[in-house]
């Protein structure tokens, strides 16, 4: 089960003239909404830029959520394979990469026998209905929504 | 300086398998959501991901940016050099419990003249220090030890340092 870290970090990234960077960070009780945590950072940024003569290029609130004891992953469960989902929206296209997939999620016989997802198989369709109806809150890294409709999916090793 | 907020919550899964092997994945969220909507919103992926994957979830990372959008528009002097750089060790409230923070490419101006100590009688050095122990933003708005203690004091005067390059 995945329980909050007691804090959250502040990662700040300098810059030099040589384009060369520094991390350093420093935390906050975990509970800290990003406005406060922003309003601290400036705080502490403000009287921090003037000891140093690289500048400040970027800024992260990191909250982090760990399973201190995690269940053991039957048998066979592998990182390196994936399942991947593709999705559409008019010219655009997205997709994610979930690892170490149920070997139960795809077809069992035929030329793509363990590699395409069965969506013939009823429980199999209501999962990946079920995620794609969660993604429809997921956006691009620019902020632009999400295609919403499901292309196919596959294993890729 | 110039920082802009990112468009987006990042949210960063990672998973392990039997033999403890990691793979991280991720996905965004708009950063016009509260914590508390983006936190519900991520929940909601996850618990969809999950059923997928024989993999374990093992830590979650919720990230929201600002970024220098100009960059290199503000060009830092010539004597920035950020493998050049002081590190104040603080004490927290709790005994043996202690965090730090690093500045880099400290001034050189602020080191003692013909030693490696910075010079803490300059006001730049121990106003940063007072803000750090506590920004006046109020109770709980100041930074931390990673175990969530109050920090109460600096606990020996930093010595400037060189680490190995890495970038630029």
């Amino acid at each position: 089960m995945l329980t909050p870290d007691a804090t959250l970090a502040i990662q700040l990234v300098f810059a030099d003239r040589g384009a060369g960077q520094s991390r350093p960070a420093f935390r906050l009780p975990f509970s800290t909404s990003p406005s406060a945590a922003f309003a601290v950072m400036n705080a502490v940024t403000a009287d921090m830029l003037p000891l140093s003569d690289a500048v400040l290029v970027g800024v992260k609130l990191v909250w982090q959520w760990h399973d201190t004891e995690p269940s053991v992953p039957p048998v066979g469960a592998n990182t390196q394979v994936k399942l991947a989902l593709f999705y559409r929206s008019g010219d655009r296209y997205e997709s994610i990469h979930v690892p170490a997939p149920k070997e139960s999620l795809f077809e069992t016989e035929g030329s793509y026998a363990g590699i395409r997802l069965n969506m013939a198989d009823t429980a199999v369709a209501t999962l990946i209905d079920n995620l794609t109806t969660s993604l429809a809150e997921v956006v691009d890294e620019t902020g632009e929504t999400w295609p919403t409709t499901f292309l196919a999916g596959g294993k890729v090793l | 300086m110039a920082l802009t907020d990112s468009p987006t919550w990042d949210v960063s899964l990672t998973f392990k398998d039997r033999d403890g092997n990691p793979s991280t994945i991720g996905y965004h969220l708009p950063a016009a959501l509260t914590f508390a909507q983006a936190g519900a919103a991520m929940a909601a992926v996850n618990a969809d991901l999950l059923p997928l994957s024989d993999a374990t979830l093992v830590g979650v990372q919720l990230v929201l940016s600002q970024y220098e959008n100009t960059y290199p528009g503000t060009l830092p002097p010539e004597s920035s050099d950020v493998e050049r750089y002081v590190t104040f060790p603080f004490v927290g409230s709790v005994k043996n419990a202690r965090t730090s923070i690093k500045i880099p490419s400290i001034k050189n101006s602020l080191i003692i003249d013909q030693t490696e100590t910075l010079n803490m009688a300059d006001p730049l050095v121990s106003a940063f220090v007072a803000t750090f122990l506590d920004t006046g933003i109020g109770a709980g708005n100041s930074p931390v030890t990673i175990h969530n203690q109050d920090l109460v004091a600096l606990v020996d005067a930093p010595i400037k340092k060189h680490r190995g390059t890495v970038a630029g």
